[in-house]
């Protein structure tokens, strides 16, 4: 038995050298990537529709909130032109004035293109409310502000009155226009040229028609 | 969307209660509202605003109706004369219904200044007050502000307010006819335009003609006339000759100016006004 018991645990050992030497054979072929591929595959079939559930989701997210914001807009404009034909009204009182532009401001940045608007107008009591108003929306957006009051300043398509761009100075230094430094040098260099007031009438509005105590008017502004 | 929901509640809401916190601010004292009869400038201009009742329980006095209808016309007729007058500056008189400013502080320098932007000379308002003694009003007072826009502007932080004029009636119900007279016999409305027109024809640089207005309004304020003058009417004096004597110093240092200010004006007098014959 003890013979029979030798050889079958010979055979054996000899069974199970020859399995190693095999795996070792098979452990020193191994490719690297013959062997990950299949598990990134796996995980890629994993992973595929994940993503691709997640970019979904982002894009629709990203085209929901855009309608969002134009329907805000436009809600916006809704409530915005309540007031603006509150402030349109010839008989408004001052405070009254005031008190719907401030009101205006609100809806932030919205809001500078109309104020703009009723520096336009006339008279005083809209514009110098439309200033309070464009004060207001610069305590919270004075970039936005600044930039648009510093359009208004460089135009010179005759686009807007010369009070306008009186207003605008006036704001762009109480707002404190850092960025529209640049630009209020070069308007207050154009002002310092000899034929300065011909230039500055073609450059606004037709009417009213800027005068020599207009233009002394608009230095002193800027300075 | 749930995300903005709150919002776009939010939103409404505040508009809503602005929309309602506006249509509550009770009417103030003062009605000054935008000139809609007047231009943008571009002619100078004289405002004149409607006259008011200091508080509504006046506006039952058939005394205080008489002087208002009587006030107001005559404010009227000497304001057009102004417009035909042969001036080679053409005025606009803009009748300014519904403007009623309630005091003097309603011109701040940025409306005062505003004024002066629309070529506005001279703003006219007025308020008519009394005692109300239950029901029965006595102490019957008018008061005529002139405001002369650019004198306001240029002295603004002055203490006499030459820029401000007032005549007041203080007397009683019986004297009520002779406001109105003095209005008529006065020539101080077109002193005070006269002094508008001059100091803005010297910012204008228009050295003749501004010195022709400012003489003019010395002359005229020097007569002095029916109603009293008091410091700020003095103030408006001194201001008009020194505004005389600036437009002689600034004519005579522009090289483009060739005119008579340069040397044939005598500056100690350069308004010599005709004595009025006793």
């Amino acid at each position: 038995m003890n013979e029979l018991e030798n050889r079958v645990s010979a055979n054996e050992i000899e069974l199970l050298r020859l399995k190693v030497a095999s795996v070792e054979d098979e452990l020193k072929n191994l490719k690297p990537g013959k062997k990950l591929l299949p598990k990134i595959k796996d995980i890629a079939s994993i992973l595929t529709p994940l993503i691709l559930a997640a970019a979904s989701f982002y894009i629709t997210q990203s085209i929901t909130g855009a309608l969002q914001r134009e329907k805000l807009d436009l809600d916006h404009l809704s409530a915005m032109k309540e007031l603006m034909t509150e402030l349109a009204s010839p008989d408004i009182e001052r405070a009254k004035a005031e008190a719907v532009a401030v009101s205006l401001a609100a809806f932030g940045t919205a809001a500078v293109v109309p104020l703009i608007h009723e520096l336009q107008v006339g008279g005083d009591i809209r514009p110098m409310a439309a200033e309070e108003g464009l004060r207001a929306v610069a305590f919270r957006n004075p970039e936005k502000t600044c930039s648009l009051l510093g359009d208004v300043l460089q135009n010179r398509s005759g686009l807007f009155s010369w009070q306008t761009q009186k207003s605008a100075i006036r704001l762009l230094g109480d707002i404190g226009c850092d960025s529209a430094l640049g630009g209020l040098l070069a308007f207050q260099t154009r002002l310092k040229l000899s034929d300065a007031l011909e230039n500055f009438r073609k450059s606004v509005r037709e009417v009213p028609q800027p005068t020599e105590k207009n233009l002394e008017s608009i230095k002193s502004e800027v300075e | 969307m749930m995300k903005y929901g709150p919002l776009i509640f939010l939103r409404y809401f505040t508009t809503a209660c602005l929309l309602v916190l506006i249509m509550m601010t009770p009417p103030a004292g003062s009605q000054t509202i935008d000139c809609t009869a007047g231009s943008q400038g571009g002619n100078f201009q004289v405002y004149l605003d409607e006259l008011a009742f200091a508080n509504d329980s006046l506006k039952k006095d058939d005394q205080l109706q008489n002087l208002m209808k009587r006030l107001s016309f005559k404010l009227r007729s000497r304001v057009d004369i102004l417009k035909h007058e042969a001036i080679p500056v053409p005025i606009l008189v803009a009748y300014c219904e519904g403007r009623k400013p309630a005091g003097e502080g309603e011109f701040s320098k940025r409306l005062v200044e505003s004024l002066d932007d629309n070529d506005v000379i001279l703003e006219l308002w007025g308020q008519l007050d009394g005692f109300n003694d239950d029901g029965s009003i006595s102490r019957r007072t008018a008061r005529i502000y002139y405001v002369l826009v650019p004198v306001l502007l240029d002295q603004f932080q002055n203490p006499h307010k030459p820029g401000m004029q007032l005549v007041k009636y203080p007397k009683s119900t019986e004297a009520t006819v002779e406001l109105v007279d003095l209005l008529e016999q006065s020539q101080e409305m077109e002193a005070f335009v006269a002094v508008g027109v001059g100091v803005n024809l010297l910012r204008g640089k228009r050295y003749d003609d501004a010195m022709k207005y400012l003489c003019k309004a010395q002359c005229i304020l020097q007569q002095g006339g029916p109603l009293q003058p008091d410091a700020s009417r003095q103030a408006l004096l001194q201001y008009v000759a020194l505004s005389a004597s600036r437009t002689i110093g600034q004519a005579r240092l522009d090289s483009g100016y060739q005119g008579a200010l340069k040397d044939l004006v005598d500056e100690s007098n350069p308004c010599p006004c005709e004595r009025r014959s006793p």
